[in-house]
């Protein structure tokens, strides 16, 4: 009997975490979002959908979060491949992988400018023979943002992605080579398979950092390219909170249905 | 659980001893004698302690301050307190300050002093005085421009082409002072028109100042004011920058000093008021990078910063109403959000 109470209790305190603190709040932006001034209207969301400012910044938020999210997961592919047999290699690029993960993103753009701004160190070096590198060029824009997602988030592919490698069954590799597949026809038909749950789910967990961070929209951004959360922090700092809201709830949406994509992808590749 | 006699006694006596305590602490008689300032936190604390000092010596009334952040949050904390004040004396810089007003925590108080200060540094209902002031204007990196622009338009040179920066207006004072600035002097529909002419040449709009990046020659010019680069100067050591007004003038703002009402030492409020305004409690604003808002102060000014800040005195002052700024801030954001910018 004290069992049973102890499951229930254990039981209605899982229950009950999330709903105070995940669904409950979510549940008050939702709400906020769909009154003006205390009267229900979706007028928020009409403003949203009407302003080309609004709808710019999500358009923004999913070009940036796509591109960033392909050239990540083809770098992190090729990177993965090449040293995955060389173990001395693959631990440094481990070790080097793992350094962006101890940086506040802000300060690892600051570091970003120091090194490729109009007076960055590597501008300045590339200058000195002569060679104008170009990221100084595009660095505040959305580009630049591209740029530093790349260099932030590819560890946060490339760790789950050296996992997945390393659970490959090495038998089925000499049986595929025994079969005579080798090269480019062994890694598409036989290791890419076996690695393309961890791909997928790695792609996805970059597209959601990316989409909903902050720090590099508002460093190498700076108030330039609009994004969701860009103007979610400017909404909340100008007190706007019902349209903070408005901005919160279609950015959740839209997180949810990339989610979602994505789940159905993996789901059709299980099977 | 039975509760026996000595438990029950037990109890009695603790909630007795709650309710005598409770009740002492509640009408107790405040101490009289301390003065409690809330304050923003831009380099005042530089000009406020040896304000203090000098004011306790003379009086004995001891003086004790907090920072609830920036201005805002100094005038919504006096705002949420003023049913029971804390605080005596805000220290807030304008529009925040009005804020304060419109919802009753300030009490009218034209301190004797404020004869010596000019109208727009003074609220005409008599609610608050300024106490320092600082000017919104363009700072250039002199290994770079070798020809200071003159006039706004002088910005849209191709050399500048994304070497400008100036703050987000929806996130920042004084971005939204220059934006507003550039609206009454040029009207609005152009001002605005101006503005978008401009983008192209403004690498980026920050949520605040980037001294860093004007002294490194990442960035050519910058909007600033002259405490926020002063203080970078004097303290941090970016000396790579000078101050750039243009034909059009600056914009004014000020940190305004005001009586909270019903706070708890109204007199030695007013005392205080009374001797940050005055020619020696004037004479501390430079030392946190201030510019005294009193008449002829300016041989109390150190050489070092009157050298950085003599642009200032030659240039035209474009003045900014007050109650059409809170007014008209969010049309003003707005459009500028809508027609300036993003780039996308």
């Amino acid at each position: 009997m004290k069992l049973e109470l102890e499951k229930y209790g254990l039981l209605s305190l899982i229950g009950i975490a999330p709903l105070l603190f995940f669904f409950y709040p979510i549940f008050l932006m939702v709400k906020t979002s769909v009154y003006k001034n205390g009267t229900f209207s979706f007028s928020n969301y009409i403003k949203f959908f009407s302003s080309k400012t609004f709808t710019l910044a999500l358009s923004n938020s999913f070009f940036i979060s796509t591109l960033s999210v392909i050239i990540i997961s083809l770098m992190g592919l090729i990177i993965v491949i090449s040293v995955k047999e060389h173990n001395s290699v693959k631990r440094v690029v481990k070790l080097i992988s793992s350094l962006p993960m101890v940086f506040s993103a802000y300060i690892f753009c600051i570091a970003l400018i120091y090194a490729y701004g109009r007076a960055g160190i590597i501008t300045y070096l590339f200058a000195k023979i002569g060679i104008d590198f170009p990221i100084h060029k595009f660095l505040y824009t959305k580009y630049g943002i591209v740029f530093a997602n790349i260099v932030f988030y590819l560890p946060y592919f490339i760790i789950p992605l050296f996992s997945s490698f390393e659970e490959i069954d090495p038998n089925l590799e000499e049986a595929a080579e025994s079969l005579g597949s080798r090269g480019f026809h062994k890694f598409r038909k036989v290791i890419f398979p076996q690695v393309l749950p961890g791909f997928i789910t790695g792609m996805l967990v970059s597209f959601l950092l990316i989409f909903n961070q902050i720090s590099i929209v508002l460093a190498i951004g700076t108030g330039k390219t609009y994004t969701l959360t860009y103007l979610l922090f400017s909404q909340y700092e100008r007190a706007k909170i019902e349209m903070a809201n408005t901005i919160a709830t279609v950015s959740l949406i839209s997180t949810f249905i990339v989610a979602f994509t994505f789940q159905r992808i993996l789901g059709a590749i299980r099977k | 659980m039975k509760l026996d006699r000595k438990m029950i006694t037990l109890i009695s006596a603790v909630i007795i001893i709650g309710i005598v305590y409770g009740a002492w602490y509640f009408t107790r008689e405040k101490e009289p004698e301390m003065i409690m300032i809330y304050t923003s936190n831009s380099g005042i604390e530089l000009m406020l302690k040896p304000t203090i000092e000098k004011f306790t010596e003379a009086t004995g009334i001891e003086i004790s301050y907090i920072f609830p952040g920036g201005s805002g949050a100094v005038c919504n904390k006096v705002i949420l307190e003023k049913d029971d004040p804390v605080a005596d004396i805000t220290l807030a810089s304008l529009p925040s300050v009005l804020s304060a007003k419109n919802n009753g925590a300030l009490e009218k108080y034209v301190s004797p002093e404020a004869k010596y200060i000019p109208d727009h540094f003074k609220d005409a209902d008599g609610y608050y005085t300024g106490y320092f002031a600082f000017f919104t204007h363009f700072a250039y990196n002199p290994e770079y421009v070798t020809d200071p622009p003159k006039t706004y338009r002088d910005l849209l040179r191709e050399e500048y082409r994304g070497k400008i920066i100036y703050p987000d207006p929806t996130l920042s004072g004084n971005g939204l002072r220059f934006i507003v600035g550039v609206l009454k002097t040029m009207g609005e529909d152009a001002g605005y028109a101006f503005l978008a002419e401009l983008e192209p040449y403004v690498a980026a709009h920050p949520a605040h100042e980037e001294g860093e990046l004007i002294h490194k020659g990442e960035i050519w010019i910058h909007l600033t004011d002259n405490s926020v680069m002063t203080s970078e100067v004097m303290t941090q050591g970016l000396t790579n920058q000078k101050i750039l007004i243009t034909e059009e003038g600056i914009t004014p703002t000020y940190v305004s000093i005001a009586l909270v009402k019903n706070g708890p030492n109204p007199e030695g409020a007013k005392q205080l008021i009374d001797y940050m305004l005055s020619e020696e409690g004037q004479a501390f604003t430079p030392l946190g990078y201030g510019f005294p808002v009193r008449e002829g102060m300016e041989d109390a000014m150190p050489e070092e910063i009157m050298e950085i800040w003599a642009p200032i005195f030659e240039s035209r002052l474009i003045p900014l109403d007050w109650d059409e700024f809170v007014e008209n801030a969010d049309y003003w954001k707005d459009r500028w959000v809508e027609e300036v910018q993003p780039e996308g």
